[in-house]
């Protein structure tokens, strides 16, 4: 095995390969405090990528509700079992990754999910027992909670699915770093499956071959975020590039949350794949579970957003989430304005940050009627 | 008395008789080397139950863990296969035929399928790349048969028939008005088949590959290949047809032609698939001539 380095561990650690970091990284930034669980970024990749032969049970992109919710079954508790306890020592992770874990005969420590995993997703899971005290829910963190978690495939930076190919089927673009299956080469091994600990390739019986999300590629290629962004009703998502945190850029909206700001975190960091889709924690979670799912710096970041009201800047990037169509490369917070630009910067959206208010009387006098508030 | 002998004669006849038409007859064994007889018939025997096996020297192949290469085989599976081979002018057959004792025939998210191969060099001499898949430079020439592919021929891999209680509103290629159309769709709402994965529409059990070291299998158009299975009584009965070289000057398959060929076996219930499978070293291979035999 190589040795590579990986930020977010803040050490080196052992990979199938070298280190080969791409051109530019795609990266994304999930707001777990704005998702509603509604569904829909499923439905639009579920609608675009997913509805042929073979892939009736596939959700390349998949939102379910933490601490009970697994899309396939156990798929993160069951493999934290099986690395077993591990330490982060002041921002270092000193444990083991799962290249490092790997049990002899293998490359990576994993499992394959049964078929019968992947088949009740969402079911159950939002209910609720046990009564909550008043007033125990305006102070985070609460007694009994939840949250959902809307996951796609990383594009990880040192993706496990390629790592454990034997056929070297899998490949992470140089131009953008998105990982794909080549669905010519692919034998259907299922290897990828058992290593990716995120569960986010799946093996398509009709094809024999196993698939995965990606990134909507044809739309990023067009400066386009994808489907499932484009479509999320909560405007949690935000599609950009991420540089390493030496070459960190303040205009740069990944860089800024993740580096700068340090609120938006990866999931499961300890596996060691560098994952490029990164959290804002959500606020009223308990400290053990969020450091469980977005390592040591999981409370600070969910504190840090409770104030993201009093800062402009932050704000302003905030405001711009699900605001437009296209990838925001770079952005810009000019007095109450957040605006967003392209690969050229070119401005693509404008918003206020402060939406502003109207404050209408109830009788509407032109047309004779009492108004109802509704939303 | 002599009656008793009589009966006694009789019982051990049919003892015989009943042993001897069992699904596994015993053959004529083939010591140190796979020989091939030639045959006028081999189209013919490429269904595993064909009466002239029954006549053909078998050799039994002892196979071992491929422990080389990560991902590996943890525990040992198909521990012995027996092997008998004919050829006439064009194809060359081998029936293969090993104990497993569950029949898996299908690939789902985590179930696997039964599967053997047939692996020769590509040169001639007994300088011959190694066994393991092969090397850079040096091919090996792999024809591989899974019972997936066979079932997937015969309709049993979609949807209905491994799920018969799906409820499946519609799939989009269904929308088609006419069936050319209809055809388009279907490829392109199945990435592997459009890129033109075999494995997505397999047009036979069997396919030919070469390969030059491990993780290098690649399909070759040019060369044709069958296969046909049939499990029984915790028995896998197989054929790997292949079509024999036209132009054989510098192919090690040909009459006469001392060369090697090595087998791999996987069970689709023990989790084997891709490099986790048992598989042998180079066995000698021989198919017989009637003329002077040419040494490697
Ligand atoms: S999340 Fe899984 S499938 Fe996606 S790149 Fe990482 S290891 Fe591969
Ligand atoms: S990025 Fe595209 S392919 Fe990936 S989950 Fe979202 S919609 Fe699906
Ligand atoms: S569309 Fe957005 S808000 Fe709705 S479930 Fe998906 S991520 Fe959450």
């Amino acid at each position: 095995m190589a040795r590579v380095y990986n930020w977010q561990l803040g050490r080196e650690m052992s990979y199938w390969y070298a280190g080969n970091r791409p051109k530019r990284q795609w990266a994304a930034v999930f707001d777990i405090n704005k998702c509603i669980a509604c569904q829909t970024c499923t439905l639009a990749c579920k609608t675009t990528w997913t509805s042929g032969r073979g892939q009736e049970y596939m959700f390349w992109n998949n939102v379910e509700t933490k601490p009970y919710g697994f899309y396939p079954m156990a798929w993160d508790v069951r493999l934290l079992d099986m690395l077993q306890a591990q330490q982060w020592n002041n921002g270092h992770y000193d444990g083991q990754t799962i290249f490092e874990a790997a049990p002899a005969g293998e490359r990576v420590l994993g499992f394959r999910p049964e078929e019968r995993d992947y088949s009740y997703p969402n079911v159950g899971e939002d209910d609720v027992y046990g009564n909550v005290d008043k007033g125990a829910y305006f102070t985070p963190p609460h007694a009994a909670w939840m949250f959902y978690l809307a996951r796609i495939c990383n594009h990880c930076t040192y993706p496990a699915c390629l790592a454990s190919c034997p056929r070297g089927s899998i490949y992470k673009r140089p131009e953008d770093g998105i990982v794909l299956i080549d669905q010519n080469r692919c034998q259907g091994y299922q290897e990828c499956v058992r290593a990716c600990p995120y569960k986010k390739t799946f093996f398509n019986p009709s094809t024999g071959t196993s698939e995965k999300c990606i990134a909507c590629y044809p739309k990023i290629e067009q400066g386009l975020q994808p489907q499932c962004f484009e479509n999320c009703i909560g405007k949690i998502r935000v599609q950009g590039w991420i540089n390493t945190p030496e070459q960190a850029q303040e205009d740069n909206p990944i860089d800024y949350l993740v580096h700068i700001r340090k609120l938006a975190l990866p999931l499961y960091p300890q596996y060691g794949l560098e994952p490029n889709v990164y959290y804002i924690p959500p606020i009223h979670t308990p400290n053990e579970f969020l450091i469980q799912l977005f390592g040591p710096r999981a409370p600070e970041a969910a504190r840090e957003y409770l104030k993201a009201r009093e800062d402009r800047k932050l704000s302003g990037l905030l405001s711009l989430l699900g605001c437009t169509t296209k990838t925001i490369s770079y952005f810009a917070v000019k007095g109450d304005k957040a605006i967003a630009y392209d690969d050229q910067r070119q401005p693509t959206v404008e918003v206020p940050i402060t939406e502003p208010t109207f404050i209408r009387p109830d009788f509407d006098s032109v047309r004779e009627v009492i108004r109802q508030n509704t939303p | 008395m002599r009656k008793l002998i009589l009966l006694f004669v009789v019982a051990c006849v049919a003892i015989l008789l009943i042993v001897s038409c069992g699904p596994r007859k015993e053959s004529l064994k083939s010591a140190g080397q796979v020989l091939a007889k030639r045959t006028e018939q081999g189209q013919q025997m490429t269904n595993p139950f064909d009466k002239g096996w029954e006549q053909m020297p078998v050799y039994s192949a002892q196979l071992k863990l491929q422990d080389i290469t990560e991902p590996k085989l943890a525990t040992p599976g198909v521990a012995s296969m027996d092997v008998r081979a004919v050829f006439d002018d064009q194809w060359l057959v081998l029936r293969l035929d090993w104990p497993d004792s569950t029949q898996d025939t299908i690939a789902v998210p985590s179930k696997f399928s039964d599967a053997a191969a047939v692996e020769f060099p590509t040169v001639i001499g007994s300088d011959v790349p190694d066994a393991k898949m092969g090397k850079d430079q040096k091919p090996v020439q792999i024809v591989q048969w899974k019972a997936v592919w066979q079932t997937k021929m015969d309709g049993g891999m979609s949807t209905h028939s491994l799920y018969p209680n799906a409820a499946i509103d519609h799939y989009p290629p269904e929308a088609a008005k006419d069936s050319a159309s209809r055809q388009l769709l279907e490829r392109q709402y199945a990435p592997a088949w459009n890129a033109g994965n075999l494995n997505a529409h397999p047009t036979s059990a069997a396919k030919a590959y070469v390969a030059e070291g491990f993780g290098s299998l690649t399909p070759v158009d040019g060369l044709e290949a069958k296969g046909q299975g049939e499990w029984k009584s915790g028995h896998w009965y197989v054929t790997i047809t292949q079509r024999l070289p036209v132009s054989n000057a510098s192919s090690p398959l040909r009459p006469g032609q001392r060369t090697y060929m090595a087998l791999a076996a996987w069970d689709g219930s023990a989790g084997d698939v891709g490099s986790r499978k048992m598989r042998t070293p180079w066995i000698p291979f021989l198919m017989e001539s009637q003329t002077k035999l040419a040494t490697p």
